[in-house]
């Protein structure tokens, strides 16, 4: 009799404890969810402080940008020289490793609005299985050397994430 | 008979109670140090993301000193790496950040300066902390005095006799000028080697020799070349000649890029204006390091500026 009650107790505390590990079970699943929802959103904030960050580089980039120093201006004969280098197929090196180093994937096109409509693409990379697509457009003017005029241009810029 | 079987189902449960307990400690155990490195982790993670946004900003404000209050966490910046705990993030090929090796305390400073070589190329980004000392050595030329007055008065900066220099606590970087052979002041011999380090610019040669000091005398770790002044100050912030080293040739691979696009932009430029006086001026300035010294550099600036100045006065577009 005494041996059977110590067994019904014996049972009890591994049905407590049972129960106490499938109560933790759940709470870690439940934990982990949140935590994995947040990293989601942490993931996507920081997508779109890098779509941004992007932009700001390309603005700001000597290579693009008027020799007066103008913010959001760029020079055409650079921005047509540029797109040349990059989309050569000899300088594939530099596509591939400096800019994509800076650019990573995405997409980056100069359109000349005014006076007349004309398009340059400046870098493009983009990649298979893209989940997500940020697009900034910036208004930029566009100063020509030879007409010693400025157009109106806008920049834009497409970031890709896997 | 009995109460011997009680004894054991007694015993039984203590040992029942005290492998589970273990069990349960250790499951908790585990479960905070996870919990603590995750949090760490999310922490730097946070940081450097903070970081990189305050640096790509930095960057673009040319000759504005920004004083940035940090987390109190050691921040470990190498030319290709910025990293936090254990947790590091890349510094891209077109970031050129000058930087101590060690970055400690609540405020941190960063000061970028444009380089221009004759064309604009990028900027530089330096990062250093009130707690290091730039110590510019009497007596000062009119050049290195213009260097020291350019550099922004939040920097902990002096300009100082060898024999005034005294310990203040700080970590030193002494800067020497052309002529002056690199000596420990008295009043830091006594100081951590690791405190003390020192530059000595030569701007006849275009060189920087970096020392470090030991026990009462300075060893030269090296010597490296620099063009223009935003490259002395890029010596002067660096915790190393490898990292300067390593900027220098970002710089340079900048450089590169930048003049394929002014060496086309300027064949363009030969091409609409063909039929003018201004086609003779249109020489292409392809400016390559590593095949060339940093003379012959220099020669090919001198040549681009002048082409420039004609350009301008007679009124035809410029190079750049």
């Amino acid at each position: 009799m005494k041996n059977k009650k110590s067994q019904i107790k014996m049972f009890e505390t591994i049905a407590v404890l049972l129960i106490f590990f499938v109560l933790i079970g759940f709470g870690l699943i439940f934990y982990g969810r949140i935590w994995g929802a947040t990293i989601q959103d942490t993931e996507g904030e920081n997508f779109e402080l890098k779509a941004i960050q992007t932009a700001q580089l390309v603005s700001f980039l000597p290579e693009l940008q008027c020799s007066s120093n103008n913010d959001d201006c760029f020079d055409i004969l650079k921005v047509e020289a540029l797109s040349k280098i990059i989309n050569n197929i000899q300088n594939k090196n530099l596509k591939n490793e400096y800019y994509y180093d800076i650019f990573g994937f995405s997409s980056i096109t100069i359109e000349q609005a005014y006076p007349s409509v004309v398009s340059w693409s400046i870098y493009n990379k983009t990649t298979e299985g893209t989940k997500a697509k940020s697009s900034i457009n910036i208004p930029v003017s566009l100063y020509d050397p030879n007409l010693r005029k400025y157009n109106f241009g806008i920049l834009t810029v497409d970031v890709y994430r896997k | 008979m009995k109460s011997k079987k009680g004894v054991i189902s007694i015993q039984f449960n203590w040992i029942f109670i005290l492998i589970a307990g273990v069990l349960i400690l250790l499951f908790f155990g585990s479960l905070v140090l996870k919990g603590k490195d995750a949090s760490d982790t999310s922490v730097a993670g946070t940081i450097l993301t903070n970081m990189q946004t305050i640096l790509t900003g930095a960057e673009v404000s040319v000759r504005t000193i920004n004083q940035i209050k940090i987390p109190d966490k050691e921040i470990k910046v190498s030319c290709d790496s910025i990293s936090v705990g254990k947790v590091p993030t890349p510094i891209t090929k077109n970031k050129i950040i000058f930087a101590p090796d060690i970055i400690k305390g609540r405020t941190l400073l960063t000061w970028a300066l444009d380089w221009n070589v004759p064309y604009h190329v990028t900027n530089f980004l330096y990062l250093t902390t009130p707690d290091i000392k730039y110590i510019f050595i009497e007596p000062l030329d009119d050049k290195a005095n213009e260097l020291f007055n350019l550099l922004p008065d939040e920097i902990n900066k002096k300009k100082e006799e060898i024999s005034n220099i005294k310990d203040t606590g700080n970590n030193f970087k002494l800067v020497f000028f052309d002529g002056l052979d690199p000596i420990v002041p008295p009043g830091l011999s006594s100081v951590p080697d690791k405190r003390v380090s020192a530059i000595s610019v030569n701007s006849g040669s275009n060189e920087i020799k970096f020392y470090n000091k030991r026990g009462n005398e300075f060893k030269s770790t090296g010597t490296a070349d620099y063009l223009g002044d935003p490259l002395v100050f890029g010596a002067m912030f660096s915790g190393s000649r490898e990292d300067y080293e390593c900027n220098l040739e970002k710089a340079f691979n900048k450089l590169k890029i930048v003049s394929m696009v002014y060496e086309e932009r300027t064949n363009t430029l030969r091409g609409l204006y063909s039929g003018t006086g201004c086609r003779s001026y249109y020489s292409a300035p392809i400016i390559d390091y590593s095949t060339t010294s940093i003379d012959e550099v220099k020669m090919v600036i001198s040549s681009i500026e002048t082409s420039n100045q004609y350009l301008q006065s007679s009124s035809c577009p410029t190079i750049y």
